[in-house]
C-alpha cells in the first residue's frame, strides 16, 4: 500500500505555477467576449499573485518560495563559462530563467492591478496594452525555460542514434 | 522536472477551465455561452457601443 505524504514546498510551487498558467490562459481567452468569466479568471490571477508575494515575504531568501532573483554569482559563472567557449553552460540553469520569472511576476502584477482599476475607471486601454505585452513576456519565458531541456533531449537522441549506428559500421 | 512542470501546467489549465466553466454556468450566461466565451468566440461587448463604422 502506498503511503500518502505531504507535498514538498517545491511541489506546492509547481501546483501554484500550474494554477497561474491556467488562470492566465482563461483570462486571455475570455478577454474579448466573456467579461464575467474574464473577471473570474483575472481575480484568480490576482489572488494567486497575492499568495505568491505573501509567501515570498514570509520565506525571505529561502528557496523555493523566495522571489526568483538571479544572483550576481550566477551571472559571473555563466559569463565566465561562455567567455571560455563552454557553450554547455546553456544546457544548465541559466540566470535568464529566474530573471524571466521575475519579469513575469512584475508584469502580471501591473496587468491585474490595471484590470482591477478598469472595473472602476476608464483604464481599459492601459489594461489591454499591458495584457497584450504580457503575452510576449510569457512566450519569452517559455522559450527560455524550454530551451535547455529540449537541447538536452536533442543531444541525447543524437547520441543514441550514433551509438546504434556504430556497430553496423564497425 | 520539465515534464512534471509541464504536466502540472496542463492540469492547472484544465482545473481553471473547469472552475471558470462551472462559474459561468451557474452565475453568468449558462454552459453553452461559457464554452463559446472561453473559446474566444463570445459576444464582443465593445460592439454594443454602436461601433458601426
Amino acid at each position: 500500500m502506498t503511503k500518502l505524504r505531504l507535498p514538498k514546498a517545491f511541489e506546492l510551487l509547481l501546483v501554484w505555477h500550474g494554477l497561474l498558467v491556467g488562470s492566465y490562459t482563461i483570462a486571455y481567452l475570455t478577454a474579448e467576449g466573456a467579461p464575467v468569466l474574464h473577471q473570474f479568471a483575472g481575480y484568480s490571477v490576482l489572488g494567486l499573485l497575492a499568495v505568491r508575494l505573501t509567501a515570498a515575504l514570509i520565506a525571505g531568501v529561502r528557496p523555493p518560495w523566495a522571489l526568483p532573483l538571479p544572483k550576481a554569482s550566477m551571472w559571473k559563472n555563466f559569463g565566465r563559462k561562455l567567455a571560455a567557449g563552454h557553450f554547455s553552460a546553456l544546457l544548465g540553469r541559466t540566470p535568464f530563467a529566474p530573471l524571466s520569472g521575475l519579469v513575469i511576476l512584475g508584469t502580471l502584477v501591473l496587468v491585474t492591478l490595471s484590470g482591477l482599476a478598469a472595473d472602476w475607471w476608464e483604464w481599459e486601454d492601459l489594461h489591454e496594452g499591458l495584457a497584450e505585452s504580457s503575452l510576449a513576456v510569457v512566450l519569452i519565458h517559455i522559450a527560455i525555460v524550454s530551451f535547455a531541456p529540449l537541447l538536452k533531449r536533442l543531444n541525447a537522441s543524437r547520441a543514441d542514434a550514433a551509438a546504434t549506428a556504430l556497430p553496423r559500421n564497425a | 522536472m520539465f515534464q512534471k512542470t509541464l504536466t502540472l501546467v496542463l492540469v492547472g489549465v484544465l482545473f481553471m477551465g473547469i472552475a471558470t466553466l462551472t462559474y459561468g454556468t451557474f452565475y453568468d450566461k449558462g454552459f453553452a455561452a461559457s464554452v463559446t466565451g472561453m473559446m474566444g468566440l463570445g459576444d464582443d461587448e465593445h460592439g454594443e457601443d454602436g461601433d458601426d463604422d
